[in-house]
């Protein structure tokens, strides 16, 4: 049966099996996690999105000494990596731990390409002498990526965690399994958060 | 147990061939924001940047509902977690709609 359930409203004397079963993936608690960082950062969004409001001119100017180039990017390798992570996952509940390795690596990979790429942009930002007292824009420029950039570094370390469960064990156990697609949903969060932080800070004008 | 085994297969080859599917629009969707954001940054601020920036976001959010019901597998998830889903997507790009023309 694994993780898949019946459908309740499919249940009694006339009991079928649902054409679509419903599961709620991962561990319930990690949606609670999920949920609760969503809330926070949209209310940080809506924050920055009001002190631009009351300065436009200001942000604007600001928000033009940003290469789209590195947030572009690094949109790309979020993406790629969730999408390598979603392989990883499905591999994983097909009973193939080794086919779970390759994307993983993948995935790895684009996480710490992200990491690389924001690092050399808050480089070339500190070498201009910007820095978050600059102004208000730049404030909210390196808090809110900083504060995604750890979020990154949480899920590079759920992922590598990932990729060990994946060398070490042969099989999973169904929580073992679950705990595993948690993790995955993790990333695609962080994935999900860059999204929103990429048009926000770098392309709404 | 073997056909249990192939349908599950079969599935989860199904998830997969979506999510490449799914990304390939949501590179293509990031594009065209990328392409809209340059030119409105460039040009700075025109008449119409408003309609330009409120598009960009209501382009996020469904890329936004994109990963949660594919990449995270919210649209196998029972009605309550696809409910409060959707009414997160909605509820939060209403705000940062509201707020972005305030």
């Amino acid at each position: 049966m694994n993780t898949q359930q019946l459908n309740p409203r499919h249940t009694g004397s006339k009991a079928q099996v649902s054409p679509r079963p419903h599961r709620t993936p991962g561990d319930e608690g990690i949606w609670v996690l999920i949920f609760g960082d969503l809330l926070l950062f949209t209310v940080c969004f809506a924050v920055y999105l009001y002190y631009r409001s009351r300065d436009t001119v200001q942000f604007a100017v600001s928000q033009q000494g940003l290469d789209l180039s590195y947030g572009g990017v690094n949109t790309f390798l979020l993406l790629t990596s969730s999408v390598l992570v979603v392989v990883a996952v499905s591999e994983v509940h097909r009973g193939s731990l080794r086919a779970a390795r390759i994307p993983l690596v993948g995935a790895i990979f684009c996480g710490l390409g992200f990491i690389v790429i924001k690092s050399i942009e808050y480089g070339h930002k500190v070498a201009q002498g910007i820095t978050p007292k600059t102004d208000s824009f730049y404030m909210y420029y390196f808090v809110l990526t900083g504060i995604h950039l750890f979020h990154v570094i949480i899920g590079l370390s759920l992922l590598t965690g990932m990729l060990i469960s994946a060398h070490r064990k042969r099989s999973l156990t169904t929580r073992q399994e679950r705990s595993f697609e948690s993790a995955g949903i993790f990333w695609h969060m962080v994935d999900l958060l860059w999204i929103i932080l990429f048009p926000l800070l770098y392309l709404i004008g | 147990m073997t056909k249990m085994h192939d349908a599950k297969s079969s599935s989860y080859g199904r998830n997969v061939k979506s999510a490449v599917i799914i990304w390939v629009v949501m590179v293509s969707a990031t594009a065209l924001s990328w392409a809209i954001g340059s030119r409105e940054i460039v040009g700075n601020v025109t008449n119409d940047h408003e309609v330009a920036g409120l598009f960009i976001l209501l382009v996020t959010f469904i890329k936004v509902a994109l990963i949660g019901l594919y990449f995270m597998d919210i649209r196998s998830a029972g009605r309550g977690l696809r409910a409060l889903f959707g009414v997160y997507c909605s509820g939060a790009v209403i705000l940062l709609m509201v707020f972005y023309v305030m």
